[in-house]
């Protein structure tokens, strides 16, 4: 594996808010958000793009996000999802933890020594 | 000839084969339009229909992924429907899908069995709907998890 490739559970623990993130931005469907990430990575973080469908669908049912069916250019049907209420709280929720996780890390490379 | 068009609603619909209809159908429209998306960027680059298929679905994991992935949505009325579509179609071709499938039929041969021994027409004429809905479909939900672990736990081989 390439030492900057996420491992998996890496990947799994990042999903959602990172999708989260990108809805934030404005409505998105599945194939967008997988091309966003790929592309934010530069091509390392790697999902099985399936895998996407069921997250998508476990944060609609917690009311995170609301879906809605539109139609692509090419007259397909396509599902959209919106970033909710609910999944606004969350992101900034789960940012937080994020930053926490982060500024430790950073704290524990200075040296910082632990005060136990 | 290859039928891209056959080949990805059948690709689609399996990895939702087990779920009620209604919530199968979306997802599969929403898998549908993701395979093309991911099928017209492999045409763009050069590949045929077949190649840029195959190129598709292996991007997408393998369905038993996906379809354990899906599993964790799901509701004990989508486990009841899961059960009901694979009792519907054919036997499932898998070793263990097929213990899982005979083990439950023990399991609720015997329960329905004493059920009968121990109601009466009575108490299941006044109570069917509740015993169905407060006794029955939890149960087997519960049943459904316990028997996958008790056959998770069988050594392989040992049917």
């Amino acid at each position: 594996m390439h030492p900057m490739t996420p491992s998996k559970d890496l990947v799994a623990a990042s999903a959602v808010p990172l999708i989260l993130s990108i809805l934030q931005q404005g409505d998105s469907y599945g194939y967008a958000i997988i091309q966003k990430v790929r592309e934010l990575s530069g091509g390392d973080m790697e999902w099985a793009d399936g895998m996407l469908y069921p997250i998508l669908h476990r944060l609609e049912k917690r009311r995170f996000v609301e879906a809605y069916w539109g139609l692509a250019d090419n007259g397909r049907k396509r599902k959209y999802y919106r970033l909710d209420r609910a999944g606004i709280e969350e992101l900034e929720t789960q940012r937080q933890q994020w930053n926490k996780l982060h500024a430790i890390l950073r704290q524990l490379e200075g040296g910082v020594p632990c005060s136990i | 000839m290859f039928d891209l068009d056959r080949e990805v609603a059948t690709w689609s619909a399996a990895v939702h084969a087990g779920r009620c209809q209604a919530a199968a159908g979306e997802g599969v429209t929403e898998l549908s339009d993701h395979l093309y998306c991911e099928i017209e960027r492999g045409r763009a680059a050069g590949l045929s229909d077949e190649e840029a298929f195959r190129a598709a679905v292996v991007r997408m994991g393998t369905s038993g992924e996906l379809t354990a992935e899906i599993a964790k949505n799901r509701s004990p009325l989508g486990v009841v429907c899961r059960i009901a579509a694979k009792l519907d179609g054919p036997m499932p071709a898998s070793a263990e899908d097929r213990r899982l499938l005979t083990a439950h039929a023990v399991v609720w041969a015997t329960l329905l069995i004493a059920s009968s021994m121990v109601l009466t027409t009575t108490t299941v004429a006044k109570t069917g709907l509740l015993l169905i809905l407060l006794i029955y479909i939890p149960l087997w939900q519960v049943s459904d998890q316990l028997l996958r672990r008790a056959l998770r736990k069988r050594p392989a081989g040992r049917a």
